[in-house]
């Protein structure tokens, strides 16, 4: 089979993508020619950076959200001691070991 | 949302403040976990791939604020599931893909609790930073490439973040992405194709 022109290249990429795609798990190697027929249009990166751009503080305020909350640990702490109540208050009555 | 995790002394530590320094700069590699190598902290993963995760899921939820819920949450999974990482690819292919399921969610919840399919039109213009703003070419610069993104269905806009401003290779990205190479391949060379037809009817 002869390589497919840079024009046929184009045409599967525009109307048949699926074609491409089979065409390239064939013919890996043939990546680099669309690389050169498609390069990233001129100044995307740059826009990408601008519009997708990290807001000031977001790492410090994530770094902040993943700190343990001592009031969420304070609750926890209660909430333990009133499951364990009844089994504290039962020992005190019959002892260690069950012993009356 | 809070990323407070419950105590479990099986987990790896996460608190920053028995972290140390460790990855704070976010240098190349500093998170990754070579053979034998220690297993990264929360903490290491947030300040390498922080910044990567909020443009990727930004990108696909296209608000800023919903983005930046979409990072916690994926942090919260990278965390839960961190022992399970096996290490034989790259961390940063690992938690890229979590970022971009979970941003794919994100924005499905936000698709199916919105009653007005055009609140999933907006553009995350609080984004831009002060200086953009300031300068009208920027502005306009910054809403062609929202339109132009626009266009793209999420996936796509993922490849193109990852490829064009992350700089993944291909092969990295299929793998973050679990797409076959020749899909992210064609789905990438489409997109440059409409980007380019959009930024240039854009451009000034």
């Amino acid at each position: 089979m002869t390589a497919p022109s840079d024009r046929k290249l184009l045409d599967w990429l525009d109307d048949e993508p699926d074609k491409l795609e089979r065409y390239l798990a064939q013919h890996p190697e043939e990546a680099d020619r669309l690389e050169t027929l498609v390069p990233p249009p001129a100044a995307l990166h740059e826009s990408l950076q601008h519009a997708l751009e990290t807001p000031v503080g977001l790492l410090e305020r994530l770094r902040e959200a993943m700190r343990p909350d001592p009031a969420m640990r304070e609750a926890a702490t209660v909430v333990g001691d009133l499951f364990s109540l009844p089994w504290e208050t039962a020992r005190t009555l019959f002892g260690e070991h069950g012993d009356l | 949302m809070s990323l407070a995790p419950p105590p479990d002394t099986n987990r790896p530590a996460t608190n920053p403040a028995q972290l140390g320094a460790a990855g704070a700069a976010g240098s190349a590699g500093s998170a990754g976990r070579g053979a034998g190598g220690a297993q990264p902290s929360l903490d290491d993963v947030l300040a390498e791939f922080g910044p990567s995760i909020y443009r990727v899921a930004l990108s696909i939820v296209r608000d800023t604020q919903l983005a930046e819920d979409v990072v916690q949450e994926t942090l919260l999974r990278v965390w839960q599931h961190l022992d399970g990482f096996r290490g034989d690819s790259p961390l940063r292919n690992w938690v890229l893909r979590i970022a971009h399921n979970t941003a794919v969610s994100a924005l499905r919840r936000r698709r199916d609790q919105s009653m007005d399919p055009t609140d999933m039109t907006l553009e995350p213009s609080r984004s831009v930073s002060a200086d953009v703003e300031r300068s009208v070419q920027g502005r306009v610069m910054v809403g062609a490439v929202w339109k132009a993104l626009e266009g793209l269905d999420e996936t796509t806009r993922a490849i193109v973040v990852l490829r064009e401003l992350e700089g993944m290779p291909y092969e990295d990205i299929a793998a973050a992405l679990e797409l076959p190479l020749p899909t992210v391949r064609t789905r990438l060379f489409r997109a440059r194709r409409a980007l380019s037809a959009t930024l240039a009817e854009w451009s000034p």
